[in-house]
């Protein structure tokens, strides 16, 4: 159990916590705070997604949105196009998803977050990892890290 | 601008007359939502109507007459040119001033669109929630206004991770993400247990009893 952890739950700052890890798998030459989200449904396996402060929305790879799309909702589809990290899309959706962040101690924080899912062009390769960003869940939660141990807390804002 | 057209504006705006219309660029005529519905011109011209809210007119039976340049001054243009600027400040200063009443739900879709170009996703919304207020029977911005909705917190339940499984899962993307470059690939415990070309096909091969949080899946670049 992260160090921390009794006195961010007590202090009803956090609910639960998990261990991240410093890397993108095959993005081993930057630093990152990655961790595992899933579906809030039952069975659902993880993926790895980014922390990203710095990010508006919640994008995962469109071949998992395809995946995900029974579990999104409120979509809608966009006409303007959008540039993501340099990328520029034609056309995507908005839409919500219910996502549960896992906690290995405390407890699992299920969040109602909001995806921007690209559509590529037939000429478009997807080169970018998940990330969760600041509009699309983390500006309702709170959040602590702990470097020390790879450790992130999270709690309802 | 004929002088003929131009004194038939200038005698629409002297008389504030309260609706409508201008163009262009040449031959289509515009009108705002006051503009009665049941008239003749509107059934007559209703394909080839849009909404600008800067002109008044009344006489629509001129309308093609109308050639007055406006289209640089409009509002909507002036957004337009502020997003392709990325002038955040001034789109959100024309925004926040202009009188959401006076544009039809479509131009108020573009706006809203506008503002997710730019990322101010918060603008957007907040630009939403007032137009439903205006045009609540509008499905684009009900949707718009649902899509751009924060996020929010919806409980909590009991812990999905093993700590010791996860510990051992991230080891092994640590030591062998490498060989697998270019793969999807699914790890439990510190196993792998699928790679595959597709996140489809991975998903398809996994055991069922591996379906579970603890199951990590991920495409390595």
């Amino acid at each position: 159990m992260p160090k921390y952890d009794s006195l961010l739950f007590e202090g009803d700052f956090a609910v639960g916590s998990t261990q991240y890890s410093d890397h993108y798998p095959g993005h081993e030459w930057q630093n990152h705070i990655v961790i595992p989200l899933a579906p809030s449904q039952n069975k659902s396996m993880s993926i790895k997604v980014i922390v990203d402060t710095a990010a508006k929305w919640c994008i995962i790879h469109p071949e998992i949105a395809q995946e995900w799309e029974k579990y999104f909702f409120y979509t809608y589809d966009l006409e303007q196009p959008l540039n993501i990290r340099g990328m520029k899309f034609e056309k995507g959706k908005i839409a919500h998803a219910n996502v549960v962040l896992n906690a290995s101690n405390g407890k699992d924080l299920v969040i109602e977050a909001k995806f921007f899912i690209p559509i590529l062009s037939p000429d478009q390769i997807w080169s970018f990892p998940n990330f969760i960003g600041l509009d699309g869940m983390l500006n309702c939660i709170r959040f602590a890290v702990d470097p020390s141990e790879n450790a992130i807390s999270f709690g309802k804002s | 601008m004929s002088v003929k057209t131009k004194n038939f504006y200038e005698n629409c705006v002297n008389k504030e007359c309260s609706h409508l219309l201008f163009d262009l660029d040449g031959n289509k005529a515009f009108f705002n939502n006051a503009f009665s519905k049941n008239s003749r011109f509107y059934k007559k011209h209703q394909d080839e109507i849009y909404f600008r809210p800067e002109v008044y007119f009344v006489e629509c039976e001129y309308w093609a007459e109308l050639k007055i340049d406006k289209k640089q001054n409009s509002i909507i243009d002036e957004l337009y040119k502020t997003a392709k600027d990325k002038n955040c400040h001034a789109f959100t200063s024309l925004v926040n001033n202009i009188i959401l009443s006076k544009f039809q739900a479509n131009e108020i879709v573009e706006i809203i669109e506008l503002c997710i170009s730019l990322d101010m996703i918060s603008l957007g919304f907040d630009l939403a929630a007032k137009a439903r207020e205006i045009y609540p029977q509008h499905n684009k911005i009900e949707s718009a206004y649902k899509a751009l909705s924060p996020p929010k917190v919806i409980g909590t339940k009991s812990a999905s991770l093993q700590a010791d499984n996860m510990k051992k899962t991230l080891q092994w993307f640590k030591e062998n993400a490498e060989k697998h470059k270019g793969k999807w690939v699914a790890v439990n415990n510190g196993q792998l247990l699928v790679e595959s070309n597709s996140f489809k096909e991975l998903t398809a091969k996994i055991d069922e009893k591996y379906m579970n949080p603890n199951t990590i899946t991920e495409k390595i670049f």
